[in-house]
């Protein structure tokens, strides 16, 4: 595998030139602990006499709770509690919804000893007719997974909503409808209408360390300990659910954030509270819930399944006239705000990309007996793209116009208001996209093979994502910086660092405004979520666009704290170019030790503010080379070409990257948590296939391109999220390109395309 | 394994043959772990007495004698791609180079395989291919199977509680000779969806085919013979035109499932396709040409 960066000219090099640390390749701050082992994770924590927990979990995808039978649990020498659903803190009755839901939870001395207790609890349930086709589920006459609409679990973003649609009566999560302009008429204005639908699978982000919780009572405090990417807002869902007040429960992280995709950025319902009630009933010792992996398979959330609709007309020339969009999502047993966002990503997404004139949307986000769907990595955006574009690819080819100029006759623009909001497009890279990694593209691809049993092809996608929550809310970030005599800076900040690199960014940072070394430097998360009212912490990819202000803001802070300590002892006119090297501050041509300074230690705050959420664009590349007799794929080049605004570590942006295009196979050739109605079928890692090295491109380029946002540190903007959208299309329509056939159901199997090939007779 | 549990390392057989005898109702063989740590952990087996033959190093011994190649059980899949004895048969190098991934092909053994009996390991079809012989020892008996009658259930091994695998011999293919084993898997590393081993002998002229065998993975019970093929071919002519109609054939001899790794439909598709290019691969390597 080759990476390069930058192959082309590029505009910023002069801009980063003039900057010390930011905008260069620095060393992530945190990987020799993370590569050697001595990272300490939550799940590695095990405080003194911690008691284990196991839950037993139903098997049954609907069913009434009629017993539970706990006598052999509870004799069991070891087991210190156990308790059935109606006994669980929150909203348990007496109905488990899918595979995996809780009927009890055992405490005991050993993890083992847990299990074996939890095993020979007896549930005597009653099943109930379940319901698996989100389509089927919000119609009339179906099994009701809930007895209301909308029903309140204490999750973020619950809204009350009015259902246009007469058809979609109950099991709603959630509904977004937007109609702007007329369609019917946008449909009669075009030559060329077209309609097809998409359908996404239901992935998990397979995080390497399972989630893992220490719950215990301070008084009528409940604290958790676990990573939370959002922890505040995670706090205040745990306490709406267990129906206590906010400030009665307290989250800590651990010493080492772990990696989440989402996976983490909202609690689960059978882990906070089941921990929480275990450690009640022993006093309010701690309690350690780790599940295994059938659990993270079963228990945790999965990227939302969804099919999409897409009708699009155009002129014969190619011009969007009108798109008719229609979202059914399948949220799974239980509601967790996140059906919210992929309704609202879908709706908005669109729009943020292309200029439709008349444009409708319909989404459903629907509850059904099957797994809950969550966050994961580019929520919503994720699906959509791969719809929009693989449908964007289908229409250029049947109305015979060439793909990648069809998407650039529609392209939005910087200052372009997107119809919905009215707000203007704040930056904007995707034509520098699509000509920088097109022209990369064409030096390394192949071509055509001589071999009649390789098929190749290639094909393009766009996609975007926003950065931030702006568009939510107004999205803010306060940092603490603590300078000691010695010279080292302590950098407090909200956001995590999952693995994303975010401690080194904001090192970065920190040093280019202060001057200080980067090994002097030591950022650290906000120990709890009692010690910040706004904890938000790295989710929607802000951390780099918002914190990354804040860091900025709070250097600048020092340096001026520094210049008031100095003017009173030196001419203040000659007080400039203040930077700090090891203990001493050096200002024109003169220095001074810190400690002549100050004593302890000096402190500055950092803030700040946006209410936007410039998106980031990327345009990928790949292209396949498929054997036509066993339908495997092979992916031979990919060039995604990605605009950060502003790369501030451009290496770490090649490993976001990196790391999307390889969830991006997963998502568009190999991975799916299979269910049988609701039951999984493959919840384990030896049935879920996940991708190594071997099924990464054979030559990859990342071209970053810098479309400088004017409200982002440095002109930086996001690309952990942003990164998702387009990969999955572009393999997909490569894999039309080489076959002439549309897969609109991912994962495109090479089952799927030898079966799809031996039909069509090429290859007999 | 429970807190029961005893787990042995003897150092020589004898120990090992001992233990067997003594605790035969409730002894468990571990090799290299990589398939029976699984069972354990799934709660699919428990087992009061391990038994771990990997430090007995006359199982692990490879060599030749009189013409046959004897494999010690307790071998590890890495060691065999490394021994020079077995490179000259390319059937066996091919599916020890996409067995699992290194890591595991570092521990897992020629004997468990044989012993776990899984109709999807890839190394069974190239030795029913090369008319494999297994070495079963108890104290007091020593007996040699052909593979082919050693697994004739699902998961089932030929072997008596007392019992071991000790070795597997196979003979030196004579004359004009060539073999390779193709597979498909969903991911790189992954277990087959369908895995075709063919081993071909040439007549004089290098334009007839005087032997075929093909053994095919995962689309049976156990690892399985396709002797419609074998039989369409042996005697005729080279040909790219009797090779494809020939692999036809295999859809004669095999029963596969629908499951995850694939539907029923896709691996009968996948069979002829793949006994198609191993035959092809093995008659270059003989020196053919088609
Ligand atoms: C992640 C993973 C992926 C894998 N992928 C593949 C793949 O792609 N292709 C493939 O072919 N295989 C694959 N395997 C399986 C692997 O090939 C087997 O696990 C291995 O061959 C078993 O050998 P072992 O020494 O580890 O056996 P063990 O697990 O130690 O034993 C297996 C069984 O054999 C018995 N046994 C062991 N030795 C003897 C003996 N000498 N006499 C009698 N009985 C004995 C044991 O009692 C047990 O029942 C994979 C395994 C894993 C864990």
């Amino acid at each position: 595998m080759s990476t390069s960066f930058n192959s082309s000219p590029n505009p910023n090099d002069e801009k980063r030139s003039s900057l010390d640390a930011v905008g260069h390749n620095v060393v992530k701050v945190d990987m020799d602990d993370k590569v050697t082992g001595a990272a300490k994770y939550g799940s590695d924590i095990q405080p003194d006499g911690v008691l284990h927990a196991a839950l037993l979990r139903s098997r049954h995808v609907h069913a009434v709770i009629k017993s539970v039978d706990t006598s052999v649990a509870e004799s069991m020498e070891g087991v210190k509690a156990v308790v059935t659903r109606d006994q669980l803190l929150g909203q348990f009755d007496d109905r488990v919804r899918y595979y995996g839901d809780v009927i009890a939870a055992v405490a005991a001395t050993t993890p083992e000893l847990a299990i074996k207790a939890a095993d020979s609890i007896i549930p005597i349930l009653e099943s109930l007719p379940s319901v698996h086709d989100p389509k089927q589920a919000i119609r009339s006459g179906s099994p009701k997974v809930h007895d209301v609409n909308n029903p309140d679990f204490g999750q973020h973003g619950r809204h009350e909503f009015t259902v246009d649609n007469v058809e979609y009566v109950q099991n709603i999560d959630d509904y977004h409808y937007v109609h702007i302009g007329d369609v019917e008429q946008g449909f009669l204005e075009a030559d060329f209408v077209f309609e097809h639908e998409y359908i996404s699978p239901r992935v998990n982000p397979c995080n390497l360390d399972t989630h893992c919780t220490i719950a215990e009572w301070d008084g009528d405090t409940v604290v958790f300990t676990e990573t939370l990417g959002a922890p505040s807002r995670s706090r205040d869902e745990i306490a709406d659910l267990l129906g206590m007040p906010h400030d009665k429960v307290r989250v800590v992280m651990p010493p080492v954030i772990s990696s989440s995709f989402g996976a983490r950025s909202v609690p689960q319902l059978s882990f906070e509270p089941v921990a929480a009630t275990l450690s009640r009933e022993v006093g309010g010792s701690p309690i350690k819930l780790w599940f295994d992996r059938e659990e993270e398979f079963t228990a945790t959330d999965h990227r939302h399944q969804t099919s999409y609709n897409i009708k699009m007309g155009i002129t014969s020339k190619g011009m969007i006239t009108a798109a008719k969009i229609d979202l059914v999502a399948d949220t799974g047993a239980y509601p967790n705000g996140v059906g919210h966002i992929v309704l609202s990503n879908g709706l908005s997404r669109p729009l943020e990309i292309y200029k439709i004139p008349h444009y409708e949307f319909e989404g459903v986000s629907a509850f059904t007996n099957n797994l809950i769907a969550g966050e994961f990595r580019g929520i919503g955006s994720t699906q959509l793209g791969y719809a929009l574009e693989s449908h964007m690819d289908e229409m250029a080819r049947r109305a015979d116009i060439d793909p990648i100029k069809f998407r650039l006759m529609n392209f939005v623009e910087e200052g372009y208001a997107r119809p919905n909001t009215g707000r203007p497009i704040e930056s904007c890279g995707l034509i520098e996209c699509v000509e920088r990694g097109l022209s990369t593209f064409k030096k390394i691809q192949n071509g055509p093979s001589n071999d009649p049993e390789k098929l190749r092809g290639w094909g393009m996608a766009a996609g975007t994502h926003t950065t931030g929550l702006g568009a939510v809310d107004l999205d803010s970030s306060e940092v603490k910086f603590i300078l000691f005599p010695n010279g080292s800076l302590v950098v407090e900040v909200e956001v995590l660092d999952h693995g994303q690199g975010t401690d080194t960014v904001m090192t970065q940072i920190a040093s280019e405004e202060t001057g200080i070394d980067i090994s002097n430097i030591h950022v650290q998360h906000y120990a709890d979520t009692d010690s910040a009212d706004a904890y938000l912490g790295s989710v929607a990819s802000r951390s780099t666009y918002i914190t990354g202000l804040a860091v900025q803001d709070a250097g600048r802070n020092l340096i001026s704290t520094i210049r008031d300590l100095l003017s009173p002892l030196y001419d203040p006119g000659k007080i400039e170019d203040i930077t700090i090297t090891n203990n001493t501050v050096s200002f024109g041509n003169q220095s001074v030790q810190l400690s002549d300074l100050f004593d302890e230690s000096i402190i500055s705050i950092g803030f700040a503010e946006s209410e936007l959420n410039p998106p980031a664009y990327g345009a990928h590349f790949a292209e396949v080379e498929i054997d036509a007799l066993t339908g495997h794929v092979t992916i031979l080049c990919y060039v995604a070409a990605q605009d950060v605004g502003f790369a501030i570590n451009p290496k770490m942006v090649e490993g976001q990257l990196e790391g999307a295009i390889s969830q991006g196979i997963e998502f568009a050739l190999r991975s799916e948590v299979k269910l049988d109605r609701g039951i999984p079928l493959n919840p384990n890692l030896a049935d879920y296939s996940v991708i190594s090295a071997w099924e990464m491109p054979q030559k990859l380029i990342c071209e970053i391109v810098e479309s400088n946002e004017e409200s982002g540190p440095y002109g930086a903007k996001g690309i952990g999220t942003p990164a998702m959208p387009p990969i999955a299309p572009a393999i997909i329509n490569a894999i039309r390109d080489a076959t002439g056939i549309r897969f609109n159901k991912a994962p495109v199997e090479s089952e799927h395309i030898a079966m799809a090939l031996l039909k069509e007779g090429t290859n007999q | 394994m429970n807190s029961s549990s005893s787990y042995h390392l003897p150092c020589d057989l004898t120990s090992a043959l001992n233990l067997l005898s003594e605790h035969s109702d409730s002894a468990k063989i571990v090799a290299g772990g990589q398939s029976i740590m699984l069972l354990l952990r799934q709660g699919f087996l428990s087992s009061d007495i391990f038994i771990d033959i990997s430090d007995i190093s006359e199982l692990s011994e490879i060599s030749i004698q009189g013409g046959a190649i004897h494999v010690g059980a307790a071998t590890t899949y890495t060691s065999l791609e490394n021994s020079l004895e077995i490179q000259p048969y390319s059937v066996l190098l091919d599916s020890l180079h996409v067995i699992a991934d290194p890591q595991i092909r570092n521990l897992g053994t020629i004997g468990g395989a044989l012993g776990h009996a899984d109709p999807s390991l890839d190394i069974v079809p190239p030795l029913l291919c090369l008319d494999a012989n297994v070495v079963v020892q108890s104290l007091n008996a020593t007996r040699a199977i052909p593979l082919s009658d050693f697994h004739q259930e699902y998961m089932t091994a030929d072997l008596s509680k007392d019992e071991l695998i000790h070795s597997i011999t196979f003979n030196q293919p004579t004359g004009i000779h060539g073999g390779a084993y193709e597979k498909v898997a969903n991911v790189e590393g992954g277990w087959p969806t369908v895995g075709v081993a063919a081993q071909v002998k040439l007549g004089e002229n290098i334009d007839s085919f005087l032997d075929v065998k093909i053994a095919l993975a995962a689309v049976g019970d156990t690892a399985i013979r396709s002797y419609s093929v074998e039989k369409s071919l042996i005697g005729s002519e080279i040909s790219m035109d009797s090779i494809r109609e020939s692999s036809k054939l295999v859809c004669n001899d095999i029963d596969p499932l629908d499951d995850l790794s694939g539907s029923a439909g896709y691996k009968t598709h996948l069979a002829g396709v793949l006994c198609q290019r191993a035959l092809v691969k093995a008659i270059n390597r003989a020196g053919g040409s088609l």
